[in-house]
């Protein structure tokens, strides 16, 4: 992917879902899909995560977000259940 | 070699792989000081302005961190950018990665990674308790074919 380009990902059922640009790389996350009411949108640092808390009462599809994200501070969509997924898409920026 | 083990040696492999690049790099590229570059590439077209007498890849317009511009092969920004991206190892990690997915853009370069991973242990979600590895491993539900984690789970 490169500048403006989309990028776009799926988890593997009930598993973490982690974007991490490389070194350099900068992008944006423009939409997330969420299946599991209660999970929301992460930050994370590879150690610790702040959450980009929606609602605890609706899955957290969100179509219109912009969570800038870098090599060091990334983003997770957190295990979803039993045969459910999560996904995202991004723009690179940088 | 337990079934983690292996597990654990998917998730090390990228790490070792990267380790390998930036080892390579390093050797073929001796006059570069690989932890002053920081690996940028420019535009949605990046344009290719010579070839490197080292290893013989295109070269492209970069940065070093002071800012300052230089000129560095994609093989070194690659291997940067792959090292950026390893994981933390598996005996210092409570999730593996399990399907590391490598992000290419069209012209060659490293831009990220979509890390698939999963917790060693059990954990507490909002939605229930999330089936640890080991777990799967008990019950059966988590197989390695061909190097690939397949999970089935119920």
């Amino acid at each position: 992917m490169a500048v403006d380009d989309i990028i776009n990902a799926m988890s593997a059922a009930n598993a973490n879902l982690v974007y991490q640009p490389a070194a350099g790389v900068e992008a944006v996350v423009t939409s997330t899909a969420m299946d599991s009411v209660g999970q929301q949108p992460e930050k994370f640092d590879g150690t610790n995560s702040a959450i980009h808390r929606i609602s605890q009462s609706v899955q957290p599809n969100i179509i219109n977000s912009k969570i800038g994200v870098t090599n060091t501070v990334y983003y997770r969509n957190v295990a979803q259940g039993v045969g459910l997924y999560g996904a995202y898409s991004a723009i690179q920026t940088k | 070699m337990t079934l983690l083990d292996d597990i654990k040696a998917v998730h090390d492999e990228v790490n070792n792989v990267s380790k390998a690049k930036l080892s390579q790099v390093i050797t073929e590229h001796p006059d570069l000081q690989i932890d002053k570059i920081n690996p940028r590439v420019f535009g949605s077209i990046p344009q290719v302005v010579g070839t490197c007498p080292q290893c013989g890849d295109d070269m492209f317009d970069s940065l070093d961190k002071t800012g300052k511009p230089i000129q560095v092969c994609r093989n070194t920004i690659n291997a940067i950018r792959l090292d950026s991206i390893k994981h933390k190892p598996s005996n210092q990690s409570d999730e593996l990665c399990i399907d590391c997915q490598i992000i290419t853009d069209e012209f060659g370069f490293i831009t990220g990674a979509n890390h698939i991973t999963r917790s060693i242990e059990d954990k507490a979600l909002s939605w229930g308790i999330w089936k640890g590895i080991k777990t799967l491993i008990t019950a059966n539900q988590i197989q390695l074919k061909q190097g690939k984690v397949i999970i089935n789970e119920s």
